[in-house]
């Protein structure tokens, strides 16, 4: 689903209970439950920028 | 003219392929924003001067590995349909992800057609895409369209035509042949070598494609590779593992990765050649995204679901009320009508007991449940569906569920006003067998579109005061059951780790007006139609069952003894004699229905069913309600029409209800929870055992529902009974 090497994510929202996590990935948003996300591995870039 | 080409749609989940469907073949097909809507292939006919075309609607899926059963569906018909031209449509305001699949049906080398669906949303978000670009890069016709409008639909269908009569280049394979990186390069063409000289699966897919899938460690092909020859798929898979093995320890990756990474940078380099030119910054958050930082809100997301779900208890039952008054005081005159207008018999005691008061109580609630599918078509078409269940995800996780089962549960009537049959269907988007299981046997627990006329009924006869209260309650009351059941199943019968959850929140989409109507109609025509086949023909036998065999004569005399006598005492015609008469009609009623095949059931089952207080005449209607939910409703009001008592004041079934010793409030509560709980409806019943793949799990399904259902009953009727209710 777009979750390759070198793909910018951020995180956009969780859900009420901390979890699950929707992130942002190629205009899109994608869900997914912390510990399977915990398998992303992530640069951080900057600061966001507002 | 004879010529009927085959165009098959493929996209991935919410992609638009309903949509693009309806609108080609003119069909009516559930469309929602939720992805994986459609799950079993659909198909309809198009046609266009002198173009006659089937079209299929595949599954929609991200890739064609074989990961799901939707992927599985979607693969084998493009492999086994050589002849069919595939039509990719793809979300243009998400090209990049979408042009993945794209990507792997132009490697397996099918006739194809790409539609660059949903260009205005795009063209909204400052993207302006180069199609006729697009289409040198990856050799194939690419046509932007607007399905929901349909914008580009004539121009699609001429290239299709055009491909399908060969008047259009075949996609060129040098083109679109991806670089998996030197390692895995060196492996495909080795192992592509082998399937040629063996002529492995040929005819069927492509060698390098059989290749790239092995690669990917793809089970259903490698299975099928081994039954093909078992001794050639030792000696490719022999060469998967070396280059496995290699990228494991040199990059420490696996080989599906590494395809991965390459499918997007093939797509990357394509897409940055000058096909999109964006007008705002990338990352901007769109209206969809504002709306999602306040929907699912930490703290406000949950309680705006709960003012929403609440309040559609609100408008169904508020709108509803008058337009379902009319629709009984119809069938009250028509019942006048045909009392009035035929002499007494079996005929006239058929159509006012078995017809009019069977169908009528049925159709009476058409308006409320057309109300209520209209609030979920919103909810639904509108994408707040999918934000439901990525809220609800953490809880129903710890009910050994998943995010994805909320969906099930909400066509089943969560919201109230579904259907168990569509909810058993729409498990199928569940991965895990052992949770598609668990949701496949707890969603006919929801208040399916049936259930409503009997709580309606039930709660306006006894709670008439808190009615969307009490509406609501028992729904959140049955979200209990059904999750309290499936923990229960998952750590017994059902035992097994959690599956992952990975859902797309699409962005909202403004429903079409065409769209709501669409999707309410046909719910509700479905509910309609039910009244007028199935329901009618049980009503029909029930009141049978409720007629025959009629009193001995010896017995009839006795009454007709009692007539004889008022008829002496009092002058014809006094108020008091009257009553008198009608008051021996009354019983002689009640008797005769007592003694019939269907009373002596009833009366029988009154063994056990007096532990949760149901009397006789309500054993009738349960056992009635197997075959269709609805027919509870219209059983109550025969049952409670023949053996009618007080004649002066007929009023409607509730009012009866109401005032029959038989019931109280106690009663009724027993009576809903039973009613909300026990087995499902025969065609559910059917549905689960095709669903789950045999009949065990569907006798499971009635023996343990039924089983909660009356320990539920019991429970609060003898409680209720020792409290003093």
């Amino acid at each position: 689903m777009g979750l390759v090497n070198g793909t910018e994510i951020t995180v956009q929202g969780r859900a009420p209970l901390n979890d699950p996590v929707a992130l942002r990935i190629r205009g899109n948003t994608l869900t997914l439950r912390n510990n399977e996300a915990d398998y992303i591995e992530v640069k951080v870039e900057a600061e966001d920028k507002n | 003219m004879d010529k009927i080409t085959t165009l098959a749609l493929a996209g991935n989940p919410n992609a638009g392929k309903t949509t693009l469907f309806n609108a080609l073949t003119g069909a009516r097909q559930h469309v929602g924003n939720y992805p994986g809507v459609t799950v079993e292939r659909k198909e309809g006919e198009y046609r266009s001067g002198d173009f006659n075309a089937v079209i299929v609607d595949l599954p929609g899926t991200y890739s064609l590995t074989a990961y799901s059963e939707e992927e599985v569906v979607a693969r084998d018909f493009l492999a086994n349909e050589k002849s069919a031209i595939v039509i990719n449509i793809i979300d243009a305001a998400n090209l990049e992800r979408n042009l993945y699949l794209t990507c792997q049906l132009l490697e397996l080398k099918v006739p194809l057609v790409v539609a660059l669906n949903m260009i205005d949303v795009a063209s909204d978000r400052g993207m302006e895409i180069d199609s006729e670009k697009l289409s040198t890069f990856l050799g194939v016709p690419v046509l932007p369209i607007v399905a929901r409008s349909g914008q580009g639909l004539d121009e699609l269908m001429a290239a299709a035509k055009a491909m399908a009569e060969g008047r259009l280049a075949p996609p060129d394979p040098a083109k679109v042949r991806i670089s998996y990186g030197e390692d895995i390069d060196y492996t495909l063409l080795t192992m592509t070598g082998l399937i040629r000289d063996h002529a492995l699966l040929k005819g069927k897919y492509p060698s390098r494609w059989i290749a790239i899938k092995m690669v990917e460690d793809d089970e259903v092909l490698i299975k099928e590779v081994n039954e093909a020859s078992p001794e050639l798929g030792t000696r490719l898979l022999h060469e998967v593992e070396i280059v496995a093995e290699h990228l494991m320890k040199t990059f420490e990756t696996y080989p599906e990765a590494v395809i991965a990474d390459h499918r997007y940078g093939f797509i990357k380099g394509i897409l940055k050649r000058g096909i999109i030119t964006h007008r705002y910054d990338e990352n901007r958050l769109y209206t969809s995204d504002r709306i999602d930082k306040v929907l699912t809100n930490r703290f406000a997301g949950p309680l705006i679901m709960l003012a929403i779900l609440f309040s559609i208890y609100q408008i169904t039952f508020s709108l509803s009320a008058l337009p379902i008054s009319g629709v009984e005081a119809v069938f009250g005159w028509l019942g006048g009508l045909v009392d009035s207008g035929l002499g007494d018999g079996p005929l006239k005691s058929m159509l006012v007991s078995g017809v009019i008061d069977g169908v009528g109580g049925v159709l009476g609630f058409v308006p409320l449940i057309m109300l209520m599918f209209l609030c979920i078509a919103v909810l639904e078409d509108s994408g707040y569906l999918a934000r439901v269940a990525f809220m609800m995800d953490r809880i129903f996780r710890i009910f050994g569920l998943h995010g994805s089962s909320v969906m099930a549960f909400i066509v089943s009537g969560g919201i109230a006003g579904g259907c168990a049959v569509p909810g058993v269907m729409a498990t199928r988007t569940l991965r895990s067998p052992k949770e598609r299981m668990a949701t496949l046997l707890t969603v006919p627990f929801m208040n399916c579109g049936a259930k409503l006329p009997i709580m309606a009924l039930l709660i306006g006869a006894f709670f008439a005061d808190h009615k969307a209260l009490y509406m609501f309650g028992f729904t959140l009351f049955s979200w209990v059951v059904a999750l309290v059941a499936a923990k229960l199943l998952r750590i017994t019968v059902l035992r097994g780790a959690p599956t992952p959850f990975v859902m797309e929140l699409p962005p909202y989409r403004f429903p079409t007006f065409k769209g709501l109507l669409i999707h309410t109609w046909e719910r509700t025509w479905q509910y309609i139609k039910k009244a007028g086949t199935v329901i009618l023909a049980i009503s029909i036998l029930l009141w049978a069952m409720m007629t025959y065999p009629g009193l001995s004569p010896d017995k009839e005399a006795v009454f007709v003894h009692e007539r004889a006598q008022i008829v002496e005492l009092y002058d014809a015609g006094s108020e008091s004699g009257e009553k008198l008469l009608k008051e021996v009609d009354g019983r002689q009623g009640a008797v005769a229905l007592r003694n019939s095949i269907a009373g002596r059931i009833g009366v029988a089952m009154e063994k056990v069913t007096w532990l949760s207080g149901f009397e006789w005449r309500t054993n009738i209607a349960l056992v009635g309600g197997f075959a269709a939910k609805e027919v509870v409703v219209s059983t109550l009001g025969i049952a409670y029409s023949m053996g009618e008592t007080d004649p002066e004041n007929v009023g409607s079934l509730g009012q009866r209800l109401a005032r029959d010793s038989a019931w109280s409030p106690l009663v009724a509560l027993s009576a809903l929870l039973f009613m909300a709980f026990y087995a499902p409806c025969f065609v559910t019943v059917v549905c689960i055992a095709r669903e789950a793949g045999s009949w065990k799990w569907a006798f499971f399904s009635i023996a343990y529902s039924t089983t909660i259902a009356f320990i539920l009953a019991v429970g609060v009727y003898q409680v209720g009974r020792m409290f003093g209710f």
